[in-house]
């Protein structure tokens, strides 16, 4: 199924859903934004999932990282597609160290959900920027 | 970028390819895809300028692989590539999403590489 979302409806869609999902941590909002057979092609340890398994990432990211924060540095859209060139940071609990990632998704909407998303991502690092 | 064909192509056009010359080891590529003050950035630099958002890498990390960073104008990006193909042959890549979106393109695929 196409999507009818324009590209300025999906760039605005995926936005909110990482506010939510990572910044609010709402992470049950996966259930509302994703379409019920949503493929995440690239969910924990690079295996496929689907959203109760990115639900359950999330959950576990939140406590292992609880400063967790996600800032969305650029989103590109066409057709049915999303990309986005991400970062994220947070305080590693154990050594006080100021860490971040980065990372790229792609998205795919189906009507007015996401039914699929593949993302690659940097290995953690030290952040030596200012936050 | 030259030759009147290319003109014409989106940028999700002209990012597939590139990356069918690059496949190709076609050494023209560079020349053909790239304006002259290309900056290129291969995984993170080690001193990120904090506007630009591109992560860092370690010092340690560039040293084993000296490719990392960011590699400015044409001649370093075929350098950059030369090096690559000394050391890589790409065996295969696979489903390639080019979304392109006014003067940006991003593509997400994947190569298989077989060191030389």
């Amino acid at each position: 199924m196409p999507t009818h979302l324009t590209p300025a409806e999906m760039k605005d869609f995926v936005r909110r859903h990482f506010e939510d999902f990572v910044n609010n941590r709402r992470a049950d909002v996966i259930f509302q934004n994703m379409s019920p057979d949503f493929l995440d092609h690239d969910g924990p340890g690079g295996q496929p999932t689907d959203a109760k398994g990115d639900e359950a990432m999330m959950l576990g990211m939140y406590k292992a990282m609880p400063d967790l924060h996600l800032t969305i540095r650029e989103m590109i859209a066409e057709n049915d597609r999303v990309i986005c060139r991400n970062i994220w940071r947070w305080t590693d609990p154990s050594s006080g160290k100021k860490m971040q990632m980065h990372g790229f998704v792609l998205w795919r909407f189906e009507g007015a959900k996401i039914a699929e998303r593949w993302a690659t991502v940097t290995p953690p690092a030290e952040d030596h920027l200012t936050w | 970028m030259s030759g009147p064909k290319q003109a014409r192509c989106s940028g999700g056009d002209l990012i597939s390819q590139y990356l069918e010359a690059v496949s190709r080891k076609d050494e023209t590529a560079v020349d053909r895809f790239f304006d002259p003050d290309i900056e290129y950035t291969v995984n993170g630099v080690v001193f990120p300028d904090p506007a630009s958002g591109v992560p860092s890498i370690s010092p340690d990390l560039q040293q084993v692989f000296p490719w990392f960073g960011v590699h400015r104008g044409r001649a370093a990006v075929k350098a950059f590539l030369a090096r690559l193909h000394q050391n890589l042959e790409v065996m295969a890549y696979g489903p390639r999403t080019v979304v392109s979106d006014g003067e940006k393109a991003a593509v997400f695929g994947w190569f298989r590489l077989r060191a030389l």
